[in-house]
């Protein structure tokens, strides 16, 4: 059977009730990269991002004969993912000394961050884009988790604000105020890049 | 509308989420308002950049590990540990420990950097570095540094003969042994014990008897660079770098080096076999290199991360480090690896986050100090020193 030329709901239910591993997998294949690309723009630690991929999927598996499909499969593990970063969130917080705090500022050293470099044709405007890019990874991962999680859904992500309602179980109108608020929020942050370069 | 309507509604008017009455009332505010067009333009750059941005790449071997993560709860039918906390995950609940491992796990890393203006020169330096004479250059061009993530721009005081600055040799203990109230703390210092076998406590021992004093390892790590890079090498042969020095180079414990340059891993490991304590044949590192004090790691490791990352690392045993008291086993393996600035970078920050080590590396550039994302493609020589795999 070509697993890569199924529709993703005949994935998924070879893959819930029928137990298919081989069709999960290619569920994880087709979905890994968007899952992790979102979450590690978010919280600042990689590896942790990593386990939180591995834990989703694994949930995924271990609840995908009860998922009722009315949600994509994406958004259902999109879903699983949040509730986990919310769990991690509320251990972190009831530890006395956080060991590592999911929504503490980004240091400088700790960065993650990988910026598309911009057109290098102009080598002085690359690097002051290179720069401002730079910092506005960081203060988005200095936001406020709600703030964080629809920046990066819409401006990072491309979702759509119908598609984020979905995935953050939020009116849409919810989502346009929120997305709006957390804009001005990280513009204000980067006040002087902005300021300036308008 | 006014202004503040207009403002309010620029992040719809930019998705396309207005109605159309909406959006021809911003377009006229627009073009009367300079305040709401400038608004306008920072936020249309602000969500260029976000676009730019985009989503983080996952690392190459991701998939493969979730697969595996997958396969192995089908198989066991019970989910397996969480990835990061079967190995390095065990290292963030721990400073203490990671000190510890700082000592003994130690990784030097010797950053050169040429700029990006001349690459030509940053060939030459490589070549020249492999030639084994980079000494003499060295002695030519004034040191320079910069903290490799952009931030650091404190000059780096011109190596001198004679002994490092007496603050870097007093900034050049390492924590060990604290003790922590923290149950978890104590806890996962067992797992990680029981990990390490004997190790933790040879390489404990060695801290101990050289009488440092137990202190954060974050700022001790920054302080112990600090010292590192403005420190002279020293003359007698031994490694020559502050860095040797701070591990115990005073007590002739410090790697011996024959000939740093025009070294193959076969002849590097050959050599090391006949190095030992005391030879005194060493020819002295470059003063103005600088030496980044790196643990825990493993060559193991570091190579996982580089795969991860899809950075090819050219590694180069060099010599293997002295005999101490610690089993041959032990001891470590000096490599050097060639890999683009940005990649080290990366690497590095990736080995941060497991260790929970705050690291700076000191570039030295050929000319002024200069910004080092002024040269993004500066390729860096590093040499670490890790314990073998």
């Amino acid at each position: 059977m070509d697993l890569e030329a199924l529709e993703e709901a005949e994935l998924v239910r070879l893959a819930g009730p029928e137990r298919r591993p081989e069709a999960f997998e290619e569920l994880m294949r087709r979905h890994h990269g968007r899952l992790f690309g979102a979450m590690a723009r978010m919280l600042r630690d990689r590896d942790q991002v990593e386990d939180l991929c591995q834990e989703a999927f694994l949930r995924a598996w271990r609840g995908l004969e009860a998922f009722s499909g009315d949600a994509a499969f994406y958004t259902w593990l999109y879903r699983i993912a949040r509730n986990l970063v919310a769990s991690e969130f509320r251990r972190e917080r009831s530890r006395p000394n956080p060991r590592l705090s999911l929504d503490q500022p980004l240091d400088d050293d700790g960065a993650s961050l990988e910026v598309a470099a911009p057109d290098a044709a102009d080598p002085a405007r690359e690097a002051a884009s290179t720069e401002r890019r730079l910092a506005v990874a960081r203060a988005i991962r200095d936001l406020p988790p709600d703030f964080r999680e629809v920046v990066v859904l819409r401006d990072l992500d491309r979702r759509s604000y119908e598609e984020m309602a979905e995935l953050l179980e939020l009116p849409v109108g919810t989502v346009r105020s929120r997305l709006h608020r957390a804009r001005m929020e990280l513009k204000s942050r980067l006040g002087d890049f902005f300021d300036q370069d308008a | 509308m006014d202004c503040r309507d207009c403002q309010d509604r620029l992040s719809l008017y930019l998705d396309g989420q207005l109605t159309e009455a909406e959006r021809l009332q911003v377009e006229a505010e627009l073009d009367r308002c300079p305040d709401c067009a400038r608004a306008f333009e920072s936020l249309s750059l602000l969500v260029s950049d976000l676009n730019a941005i985009g989503p983080a790449p996952a690392p190459d071997g991701l998939l493969d590990e979730l697969r595996a993560a997958f396969r192995a709860e089908l198989a066991s039918g019970r989910p397996p540990a969480p990835r990061g906390r079967r190995f390095f995950g065990r290292f963030r609940a721990l400073p203490a420990v990671a000190a510890a491992l700082l000592i003994g796990l130690t990784v030097f890393v010797m950053v050169e950097e040429s700029r990006l203006e001349m690459p030509e020169a940053s060939e030459r330096a490589l070549l020249e570095a492999e030639d084994g004479d980079r000494l003499a250059k060295d002695k030519e061009v004034g040191p320079a540094a910069g903290g490799l993530e952009g931030k650091s721009e404190e000059p780096v005081v011109p190596a001198e003969a004679g002994a490092p600055r007496p603050e870097a040799v007093a900034k050049k203990s390492v924590a060990i042994g604290k003790e922590h109230d923290d149950e978890e703390a104590e806890a996962g210092e067992e797992r990680v014990l029981d990990h390490w076998g004997g190790f933790l406590d040879r390489a404990g021992a060695q801290v101990r008897k050289r009488g440092m004093e137990p202190v954060e390892p974050r700022a001790e790590t920054e302080a112990f660079l600090d010292g590192a890079t403005a420190a002279p090498a020293a003359e007698d042969g031994a490694l020559g770098a502050p860095g040797a020095k701070a591990m115990g180079a005073d007590q002739g414990e410090a790697p011996r080096l024959k000939d740093e340059g025009n070294k193959t891993p076969e002849k590097g490991v050959d050599e090391a076999k006949g190095e030992r304590r005391g030879a005194g044949q060493a020819k002295p590192r470059s003063p103005d290199r600088s030496y980044l004090l790196l643990g825990p790691g493993s060559l193991a490791g570091l190579e996982a991360e580089a795969r991860r990352l899809g950075i090819k690392l050219k590694v180069t045993p060099i010599v293997k480090l002295d005999g101490d008291e610690a089993g041959d086993d032990e001891n470590g393996v000096w490599v050097e690896l060639e890999l683009a600035r940005q990649s080290a970078e990366e690497l590095i920050r990736r080995l941060e986050g497991r260790a929970g080590l705050k690291l700076r590396l000191y570039a030295r550039a050929e000319g002024a100090a200069s910004r080092p994302s002024d040269r993004p493609n500066s390729r860096l020589l590093l040499s670490f020193i890790l314990p073998r795999p």
